[in-house]
C-alpha cells in the first residue's frame, strides 16, 4: 500500500527519519525540473534543490498539513531558487546552455537542439520575475490562485508577469518558430 | 505572429519545458546524509507526532475493563477537571528565543505582513498592526540566527526594511533584508 505524504511526514516526525527518503525520491523529479528550468544547469539545481529537502526536514513540524508535504515543500523551493538565481545572476547572467540537450545532441535531430537551445536561451532571458511566473503557468500548470499561494505575489501581478513573459518569448523566438 | 501563432508558441515552448530532468542517481543518498546528519526531531516533536499518528492496540476484555477502572479512578481522584486550564502543561518554547519588534512607516497601506525565512514566506502567517500613526507593527520570536525577510504591502508589494541591512541574496532587486539575531 502506498503510503500518503501525511502518514510519511507524521513517521518522521515520530522518529523514522529513514521515510524521508520515500518523500524525497516522491518529489525529487518534479521539483528538480523546476529548479532547473529557474536556474539553467544541473549543478546549481541539485544544490537547490538538497537544501530545499534539508530545510524541509529541519522545519517539518511547521508543515501544517502533512498531506500538503509536497505543495509545502514546492513553495520552499521557488523561494531558494530565488535565491539562488540572484546569486548566480549575479555571477554569471550568461546565457547557460542546456546540458541535458548536450548530452542527448547524438540522439537529436540538429533542428530538435536547435529549438530547445532557443528556448533555453530566451527562458533566461527573462526576468527572474517573468520566467518564474511562465514555468508555474505553463510547466507546473498551477493555477493563479496556487501560483499566488507559492509565490506570496497577489494574482494580477502574476498575470501581468506571465503576459509579458509570453510577449516576450514571441519577440524572442519570432523567426525561430514556425507553425 | 496572430493569436493562434503565439498560443501555439506558449504550448510549444510549454512541452518542451516540460522534459524531465535527470537527477544525479547519488542524489537521494546524499540528501539523506545530511538529514541523518541533523538526527531525529526533537523529543517533544516526536511526542507529539505519536499521539497524532494512528495506533494499533490489543486489548482483550478483561484488559479492556481494567483500564475502563482504572481511568474512572484516575478521574475521579484527580484535582485537574476538564476544561480547567490550568491543569494543561504549555509546551516549553526554546529558551534562546528573543522577541523582536518589527516595523515599517506606510501611512498609506491598507494591509502589511511580514514574510521571510522564519514563517517560510507565508504571506499571511504574520499581519502587521497598523498604529495611530501610520505604522505597522509586529513581534516575531526568533532564535539566535540570520532571517531574510521581507514586507508585502497591499497583498503584492515586497517591501524592504528601511531599517535594516538588504540582503545579499536578495531575488528581484532589492526587496528584502536580513536581521541577525545575536546569542544572549
Amino acid at each position: 500500500m502506498v503510503e500518503s505524504d501525511g502518514q510519511l511526514v507524521r513517521s518522521v516526525l515520530a522518529g523514522d527519519v529513514d521515510r524521508y527518503a520515500i518523500l524525497v525520491e516522491r518529489y525529487r523529479d518534479r521539483l528538480g525540473r523546476y529548479a532547473y528550468r529557474m536556474l539553467g544547469n544541473l549543478e546549481d539545481s541539485e544544490e537547490v534543490l538538497q537544501d530545499t529537502f534539508v530545510r524541509a526536514f529541519k522545519s517539518l513540524k511547521n508543515c501544517q498539513d502533512p498531506e500538503l508535504f509536497g505543495r509545502w515543500v514546492f513553495k520552499i523551493l521557488v523561494n531558494r531558487a530565488r535565491t539562488a538565481g540572484s546569486i548566480r545572476g549575479r555571477r554569471d547572467r550568461l546565457f547557460v546552455t542546456d546540458e541535458i540537450a548536450i548530452l542527448n545532441a547524438s540522439d537529436m535531430k540538429q533542428s530538435e537542439y536547435g529549438w530547445r537551445e532557443e528556448i533555453e536561451r530566451a527562458l533566461s532571458e527573462l526576468p527572474a520575475d517573468q520566467r518564474e511566473a511562465f514555468i508555474l503557468k505553463y510547466v507546473e500548470e498551477l493555477r493563479y490562485d496556487e501560483m499566488a499561494e507559492v509565490t506570496g505575489v497577489g494574482v494580477s501581478a502574476l498575470k501581468m508577469r506571465v503576459n509579458r513573459a509570453c510577449r516576450r518569448l514571441r519577440e524572442l523566438l519570432e523567426g525561430v518558430y514556425r507553425e | 505572429m496572430n493569436e493562434s501563432g503565439h498560443n501555439g508558441l506558449v504550448e510549444r515552448v510549454a512541452h518542451e519545458l516540460k522534459r524531465s530532468i535527470k537527477i544525479d542517481p547519488s542524489f537521494d543518498e546524499s540528501v539523506m546524509a545530511e538529514v541523518r546528519r541533523h538526527g531525529k526531531p526533537a523529543m517533544w516533536v516526536r511526542v507529539i507526532a505519536w499521539w497524532r499518528r494512528p495506533q494499533q492496540l490489543s486489548l482483550s476484555p478483561l484488559s479492556m475493563a481494567a483500564s475502563a477502572a482504572v481511568l474512572i479512578l484516575a478521574v475521579a481522584v484527580s484535582p485537574v477537571r476538564f476544561g480547567n486550564p490550568d491543569g494543561v502543561e504549555p509546551i516549553a518554547e526554546d529558551p534562546a528565543a528573543r522577541v523582536i519588534r518589527f516595523e515599517l512607516d506606510a501611512p498609506r497601506a491598507s494591509s502589511v505582513t511580514l514574510s521571510g525565512d522564519f514563517n517560510d514566506w507565508d504571506l499571511e502567517a504574520t499581519p502587521m498592526t497598523r498604529t495611530s500613526s501610520g505604522e505597522w507593527v509586529t513581534t516575531v520570536k526568533l532564535v539566535p540566527g540570520r532571517y531574510e525577510y521581507t514586507f508585502v504591502v497591499d497583498g503584492d508589494k515586497w517591501v524592504p526594511d528601511p531599517a535594516a541591512p538588504p540582503s545579499l541574496f536578495d531575488d528581484f532587486g532589492g526587496t528584502s533584508s536580513t536581521i541577525t539575531v545575536p546569542e544572549v
